[in-house]
């Protein structure tokens, strides 16, 4: 076990490990330390030197994230000559700033106006023209850099050497002339958590580009469903729609990072083909139909039942309740592997984001889940029957779910309950229902670790209810 | 003038009658036989405010005849009434990075209290002293860029230069 030792930052008693970071020691305790080129999950730079300390007895002021914790510790960053050195360098780190805010995605999330606020020095002591550098540089993999805006923190150049060790970035010229550069263009699967950990507007994401200012986002903290990993995420969203995923600090399972292909995950709640109300096919046009007609026409046939495995586990455990004692079949349509099983990071070949919950619940309700009771299932579809399939909400491989639907065609009616948009391939269901996404629904969600990841309600587009019921009410009409 | 005392009980009925109809028709004579009057015979004529009166939006251009927004939003952002909607898109001069493709204000809803103005860091935004605003349909009564910018009012179609221009910005940029 680690020692615990007992040091005093500004006066205020905390306790941290030995021989743990200085820096993390006070922003675990809720103090404010400035800093730009430190973050928890790379190495130490020391480059930016905002983190500036004094310690008693020692003579000269030094960076925090750089020094280690020790018993007895007195700290002290409140003091005259720390607040001059952290003015001046921040001073520094301003010079040859661009300052166009206004059209710069970062701010109101900028480390630069942030420490402004605190540190700034207000009034302009440069006589010389600012450096320019390029601007408006898309570096591949939804990045765009701003070479003028950076302050070389290094902290992306790190990202690429010690996390992806891909070696995209590196900082080349001297002094003034300094600047990001691109070896070449981006090609880790990890590259848009560049535009998270860079602390002001150098690299900002292609895709969320002058689509909102933040001000205006509001952060839902939720589980991705975009591989069975289930990484801590937070979906930026206002009432137009939903904008961003970002990564949330999750020591088990993600730590400080996710997956390109996880930021996509949003793109269908709030898509304009989204289905919205119940549908009814008329000559493969979608006509919204009431759902009390949809009921009497499915009355007195034969439910089978199609799950998916994005549901939560409260989900699956109210719909095997309402199924008891009743003759509908179920079974799982499990989404195919996408490549390799693990990429050495986070990511994962299997797509099912809730594929342990579904087979926990399938085997304690009876029900097979593998691919031979779907098998069964689909072979066993009469035209006395009505399907329900439950579209899984990302749809990886589309021609894998085709397959799928060509062996329920010979049912009465179908019907797809469908989170997501309205896709062509839906044009084989008789009715569309809508039920919620991931992201309009509280619930749990099993990951590859057998842990429980909790799914958070944001805002709601469509006339979906936030009721778990709602897979169980077409069980008995 | 201010009387203070109760005309009726001062002077007796048919005296105090015709002293307060002799106020009245002094005062209707005055006004229809001298020209210092306040009202005006509107639409014929017309009062013309100063140049701080806050009327119609007008959104300014550059030089070159584009628009000078930038579409920061913080008009959007500090506008009490929220009646500002702006869509921003990429600019293909590198050096303009962002502008609007679509800027509307609800005229029905604005306030007029100019914190637009206030707010905007590239004086692209102004009120101007127009107050002649009508329209049926709620329709009418949403301004989209064209009609900010480059109504016939605003010099002849052409639009107004911001103060502050691209190339002086630059020129700012030290």
């Amino acid at each position: 076990m680690t020692e615990k030792v007992n040091l005093k930052w500004n006066g205020q008693d905390i306790q941290a490990e030995k021989g743990s970071n200085l820096l993390k020691a006070a922003l675990d305790n809720g103090i404010e330390v400035a800093h730009y080129c430190y973050h928890a999950g790379l190495s130490i730079a020391g480059v930016c030197r905002m983190c500036m300390v004094e310690q008693d007895g020692v003579p000269r002021s030094f960076p925090s994230c750089n020094a280690t914790c020790s018993e007895g510790m007195v700290v002290r960053n409140d003091t005259p000559k720390i607040k001059a050195a952290v003015e001046s360098t921040l001073q520094f780190h301003l010079l040859n700033h661009p300052l166009d805010c206004p059209v710069c995605d970062q701010a109101g999330e900028c480390g630069l106006q942030d420490y402004y606020m605190t540190h700034g020095k207000y009034d302009s002591q440069m006589i010389d023209k600012k450096v320019h550098k390029e601007k408006v540089q898309d570096i591949g993999k939804n990045v765009m850099l701003d070479a003028e805006r950076c302050i070389l923190c290094s902290r992306c150049t790190r990202f690429t050497e010690e996390v992806t060790k891909t070696n995209e970035l590196g900082i080349l010229n001297r002094g003034d002339h300094a600047e990001i550069t691109v070896n070449e263009n981006l090609k880790n699967d990890y590259a848009q958590n560049l535009v998270d950990i860079c602390p002001v507007g150098a690299l900002t994401s292609k895709d969320f580009r002058f689509k909102q200012r933040v001000w205006f986002l509001k952060e839902v903290p939720t589980t991705c469903i975009g591989c069975e990993t289930g990484c801590s995420v937070k979906v930026s969203q206002n009432k137009n729609g939903s904008y961003r995923v970002k990564p949330v600090y999750d020591h088990d399972v993600n730590g400080h990072w996710m997956c390109d292909d996880g930021r996509n995950i949003y793109k269908h709640v709030s898509s304009p083909t989204r289905l919205s109300n119940a549908s009814e096919n008329i000559n493969n046009l979608f006509v919204p139909v009431d759902e009390l007609g949809v009921q009497a026409k499915v009355r007195g046939l034969k439910a089978k039942y199609i799950l998916s495995t994005g549901l939560t586990v409260q989900e699956y455990a109210d719909f095997f309740s309402n199924i008891k004692g009743s003759k509908a079949e179920v079974a799982l349509y499990t989404l195919p592997s996408q490549g390799p099983e693990f990429d050495g990071i986070l990511r994962r070949g299997d797509k099912n984001a809730n594929l342990r919950g579904a087979k926990a619940a399938f085997e304690q309700a009876g029900f097979d889940s593998t691919q031979v009771g779907l098998d069964k299932v689909l072979n066993s579809i009469s035209s006395n029957d009505v399907v329900y399939v439950v579209i899984p909400e990302i749809l990886y491989n589309e021609d894998h779910f085709n397959t799928l639907i060509n062996k329920i065609l010979k049912a009465a009616v179908r019907i797809a309950l469908t989170p997501g948009e309205t896709l062509s391939t839906l044009r084989a269901f008789n009715y569309l229902l809508p039920v919620p996404s991931f992201l309009e629904k509280n619930g749990e969600i099993i990951n590859f670790q057998g842990s429980k990841r909790k799914l958070t309600a944001g805002l709601s587009y469509g006339e979906t209810s936030k009721d778990v019921s709602y897979y169980g009410k077409w069980v008995n009409v | 003038m201010i009387l203070k005392d109760d005309l009726y009980r001062e002077h007796g009925f048919l005296k105090g009658l015709y002293l307060g109809l002799k106020i009245t028709m002094m005062t209707m004579l005055r006004n229809l036989f001298q020209h210092d009057r306040m009202t005006l015979n509107y639409p014929e004529e017309k009062y013309f405010y100063s140049d701080r009166f806050k009327g119609k939006h007008v959104l300014t251009v550059k030089e070159d005849g584009t628009l000078r927004c930038t579409s920061c939003m913080l008009c959007s952002t500090y506008c009490p009434a929220q009646c500002i909607h702006i869509v921003a898109a990429e600019d293909s001069d590198k050096e303009v990075e962002k502008a609007p493709v679509s800027f509307e204000i609800e005229m029905l809803r604005c306030v007029f209290c100019g914190f637009c103005e206030e707010a905007c860091p590239v004086d692209a935004i102004r009120l101007t002293n127009e107050y002649e605003m009508s329209g049926h349909a709620e329709q009418e009564w949403v301004a989209d860029h064209y009609e900010l910018a480059f109504r016939k009012s605003l010099n002849n179609g052409k639009g107004i230069v911001s103060t502050v221009d691209d190339k002086d910005r630059m020129k700012l940029r030290l």
